[in-house]
């Protein structure tokens, strides 16, 4: 599957502050993991579509992999919840399944859970660059040494993709079988795979480690930034706003 | 924060990009794993560990309390934002298996055991977290299949590799890492700790919960009687009867045929319903429940519970296919 990542635009929430959108992703979040109802489920499923036509971006349209996990959230509660009225039965030799009303209802609302967290961490990380988002949370209070792992981290990312392409082909050409799936095999893979992926990236941690400390790196609690990231009014509007909407909703629909 | 040097940090950063990048390719097998024994999900579990892999490396490298839960918020916020297809959960998932490890490498050290018991836990750790986000209906029996697939995962994967590639490292000197380890004494506190605590739980567990098989399903009579009972069918032997009856549902329905059962009216002749009582509610194992007039029941000889597939359920002839309660676990007076 292919991952999904930052992509430039100029709506309204692309132009939010990164920290007041993680904070609004934080609420959201919350919000939807402590409400089990379906219909504030199903509410809060509509705000998220809204978002991301107002961002002008598709509604997460190209993962199978979180369709088959949506699939598999509903049919796990429709078949071991058994509360409500029974509703359909079939056997299947000596195993009876039954569908059960609330079991449906349950199974809908954990769908809906799933996908309001999985869509509004997509809406988030579409309209938020990350690097940019590390720099926020500096500018905000984060003591910069501890943003600096997260802006290190994401930045090493496609070097350790392109790496591990690179060692994968390398054992393969060696003729290592790195696509069995018996466990011999799949142990005999990941030590084939892991291992020099590791020594490869502690290999930078020297070099790294040097050049920060020859810059005298967390000598002074403070640092100054090349990039900005104000606070607008209209940051703090949304931030208001947002938990009114999402409380408002929840009366509407409770 | 502030005892972690630059060095440590950067071993924190590095390793969770390298796990951030990896999760894609281990979700992958994790699929391969689930197509191969033709199964929709569960069998992926098996590679559970491999996320837990590099908070372990993290703990080890670094070697200070607090390392692996760096490790693992970082790593999942990396995997967020790299578009990881669970979203925000990634964040706590990966959190709490550091947490997890974390607390189990402070109290058991940093020996075999301690990466084979800590790396099992934070891996199964995974399986709680989705159960209490998504999959809250899921039987526990399941959800403990899951969780053992997922702790053996981790024992191979987090611990006892984890612990191979560490000793590697200190060997091979990739990087003028720090190689300390956390102290180990106490380790043997830390054991004897979790063998009180696993003990007094397999005792509790054994002695209160547990019902083993060949003792057959129990129900209990509560609420407004004299005298509340805990009982199993065996108890009323002598008044079992048989009865002919048909189930009739708004979607299911069963022909006429016999059923042998206890009637309900002599399990609360024991139980002594109170003067002014009006309702039996019976009540399933998982919360459904259906109600009816108490004086109907005393008098009802074609409502009787029998024991099916390792459970009570209540036949009754007269009523809807709805009021057949299964996995009857109370009779409640009211």
């Amino acid at each position: 599957m292919g991952r999904l990542g930052y992509v430039p635009g100029g709506s309204l929430l692309h132009r939010l502050h990164p920290v007041c959108k993680l904070l609004l992703l934080i609420i959201y979040t919350g919000v939807v993991w402590t409400n089990a109802r379906l219909s504030y489920g199903a509410g809060l499923f509509g705000i998220l579509v809204i978002s991301h036509w107002a961002a002008g971006l598709g509604f997460m349209g190209r993962s199978r992999r979180i369709i088959s996990f949506s699939i598999m959230i509903f049919l796990v509660q429709t078949i071991f919840v058994r509360q409500g009225v029974p509703l359909w039965e079939f056997s299947l030799g000596r195993v009876t399944l039954a569908f059960w009303s609330g079991g449906l209802a349950a199974g809908a609302a954990s769908v809906l859970r799933f996908l309001n967290t999985i869509g509004s961490s997509y809406l988030f990380i579409a309209t938020t660059d990350p690097n940019l988002l590390a720099v926020a949370l500096m500018q905000a209070g984060l003591p910069y040494r501890q943003g600096f792992m997260l802006i290190t981290a994401l930045r090493f990312v496609p070097l350790f993709q392109y790496e591990l392409i690179q060692i994968r082909r390398a054992q393969m050409a060696k003729g290592i079988d790195l696509e069995g799936l018996r466990p011999r095999q799949l142990a005999a893979a990941v030590r084939h795979l892991l291992i020099p992926l590791v020594l490869s990236a502690l290999g930078k941690v020297d070099s790294l480690a040097i050049s920060m400390e020859g810059r005298a790196f967390g000598l002074h609690p403070q640092r100054t930034y090349r990039v900005q990231c104000p606070v607008s009014t209209a940051d703090w509007l949304t931030l208001l706003l947002f938990p009114l909407l999402l409380y408002g909703l929840g009366r509407i629909l409770g | 924060m502030k005892g972690f040097a630059n060095r440590d940090l950067l071993v924190i950063a590095i390793l969770s990009g390298i796990g951030g990048v990896m999760s894609t390719y281990i979700g992958y097998l994790g699929n391969l794993l689930n197509n191969l024994l033709g199964v929709p999900f569960g069998a992926g579990q098996f590679v559970a560990g491999l996320h837990v892999f590099w908070l372990a490396l993290g703990a080890g490298l670094v070697g200070r309390p607090g390392a692996a839960s760096l490790t693992g918020l970082l790593k999942g916020t990396v995997e967020l934002l790299t578009g990881s297809t669970h979203g925000a959960a990634i964040v706590l998932v990966s959190l709490v298996q550091g947490i997890v490890l974390d607390v189990v490498l402070y109290l058991a050290g940093h020996g075999s055991f301690g990466y084979a018991l800590g790396g099992g836990m934070a891996a199964a750790s995974n399986v709680i977290v989705f159960q209490i986000l998504y999959f809250s209906g899921a039987p526990w029996g399941y959800l403990l299949f899951i969780s053992v697939l997922a702790l053996i995962s981790g024992v191979l994967f987090a611990g006892s590799f984890a612990r191979g590639v560490l000793d590697l490292i200190r060997v091979v000197q990739p990087t003028r890492l720090s190689t300390r380890r956390a102290p180990r004494r106490r380790s043997l506190v830390l054991t004897s700790v979790l063998l009180v605590l696993f003990s007094a739980g397999a005792l509790y567990y054994f002695s209160q919960v547990y019902q083993p098989p060949w003792k057959g399903p129990e129900c209990r009579v509560e609420g407004a009687v004299d005298n509340p009972i805990s009982f199993q069918l065996s108890r009323f032997a002598s008044q079992e009867t048989t009865i002919t009856a048909e189930l009739k549902g708004q979607v299911t329905y069963v022909a006429p045929q016999e059923y042998t059962g206890v009637p309900i009216k002599a399990v609360l002749a024991e139980a002594r319903p109170r003067a002014g009582a009006e309702t039996l509610r019976v009540v399933a194992a998982d919360g459904y429940e259906v109600g009816f007039p108490l004086a109907d029941v005393l008098l009802d000889d074609e409502m009787i519970l029998i024991e099916e597939d390792d459970s009570l359920r209540l036949v009754a002839a007269k009523y809807a296919g709805g009021y057949w309660v299964r996995q009857v676990s109370r009779l409640v007076i009211e």
